[in-house]
């Protein structure tokens, strides 16, 4: 006997699968209420919760260093450290707007993979310019405290920790982000193959 | 109350559409799910970008195709690792295509099974095909030429006859 070319085979078992399903509500009033509440709920909630956390620190960062007898930073700094966060607001809401984009969900695969590959590359970009801005940003503070703090060894203390946590905070982006760019390299692949 | 009268329209039109599509919805979890919870949360991650891009639907393309391209799209990029936002909804569903052993269910199992064997975008494209979708929506849907479509099932083809 002849045997059943694959793809005819596939065609009769997915028969089989839409028969077995036609049987079958799968959707139910509690899941469409969920589904519909999810927009409302989870994109605002996020915004709202950032703004309010943004501005929380902008309104702190001349108290934490200019006023504050440890680190007496310029005023300079303190408005290059409120820029620097204003940045970085706007390049976290750029991405996250890119990977949250139904666009992105409503495009053809090709294009999808496209708009993985700019979101890689933009990652790489941040990662590499977020480096740099950071330990200079960072050298800077440490520079600031130890010229103007009022008080030499708690200074140094400071400094001492906030080398710490720069290097901490750099190891942990860094893997952050290799993580986010193999994803990216699987999604590519998998699709480009 | 106009504005009320329009929100009830708009999810009573969701609700109408996803009703129209959901055994093609779930097909497609399924096939890129390992268990029946991850279908659950596909099936749902699915229904919340539709929802959330439904505003934005113009007609430009057949409702089918925006619904593949969500549904494809969110299978392929979701990560399964992150904990799920929101509660999990069992969906109605009284089958299990992972742990039945009844003969149909088995031979669902055979489908799943080579279809796994295919990359993503090959299993995209057998997916629609098997859906009855013509080589010109699946060329849509997918981002390459209908007369690629046909040079891509054909080497589906002969890659399934090899592994057989």
């Amino acid at each position: 006997m002849e045997e059943m070319n694959p793809m005819e085979q596939m065609c009769s078992e997915y028969e089989m699968l839409k028969e077995r399903l036609s049987s079958q509500e799968i959707i139910n009033d509690r899941l469409m209420r969920e589904t519909m509440k999810s927009k409302v709920g989870s994109i605002r909630s996020t915004v709202r919760f950032s703004v309010i956390c943004a501005l929380f620190v902008m309104i702190s960062t001349p108290f934490v260093f200019h006023y504050n007898p440890v680190v007496r930073a310029s005023w300079l700094f303190v408005i290059a450290t409120e820029l620097l966060m204003v940045m970085c607001l706007f390049l976290d809401w750029k991405f996250n707007h890119n990977v949250q984009n139904t666009d992105l969900a409503c495009c053809d695969l090709l294009t999808f993979s496209k708009n993985v590959r700019k979101l890689r590359s933009d990652y790489k970009e941040w990662m590499k310019w977020g480096v740099l801005l950071g330990f200079l940003w960072g050298g800077w503070l440490c520079a600031e405290t130890l010229t103007h703090s009022a008080e030499p060894k708690a200074a140094l203390a400071m400094v001492l920790g906030l080398s710490v946590g720069l290097v901490t905070g750099c190891f942990i982006g860094y893997r952050m982000d290799k993580r986010i760019i193999a994803t990216c390299d699987d999604l590519i692949s998998q699709i480009e193959g | 109350m106009i504005v009320l009268k329009e929100m009830e329209t708009k999810e009573q039109r969701f609700t109408k559409i996803v009703g129209e599509h959901k055994t093609r919805i779930y097909s497609v979890c399924y096939m890129f799910s390992k268990d029946k919870q991850e279908i659950e949360d596909l099936f749902q991650e699915v229904l919340v970008r539709l929802w959330q891009g439904f505003d934005s639907f113009k007609g430009e393309s057949a409702m089918s195709t925006w619904i593949y391209r969500i549904a494809l799209n969110t299978c392929i990029s979701s990560d399964r690792k992150k904990k799920r936002i929101g509660e999990r909804v069992p969906l109605s569903v009284d089958i299990n295509p992972f742990e039945d052993t009844d003969e149909s269910a088995l031979q669902i199992r055979q489908l799943y099974r080579r279809i796994n064997r295919l990359g993503l975008f090959d299993r995209s494209i057998v997916l629609l095909w098997l859906e009855g979708i013509s080589y010109e929506e699946i060329g849509e849907i997918t981002g390459i030429s209908a007369k690629n479509v046909s040079v891509r099932l054909v080497r589906i083809r002969e890659q399934l006859k090899k592994i057989n």
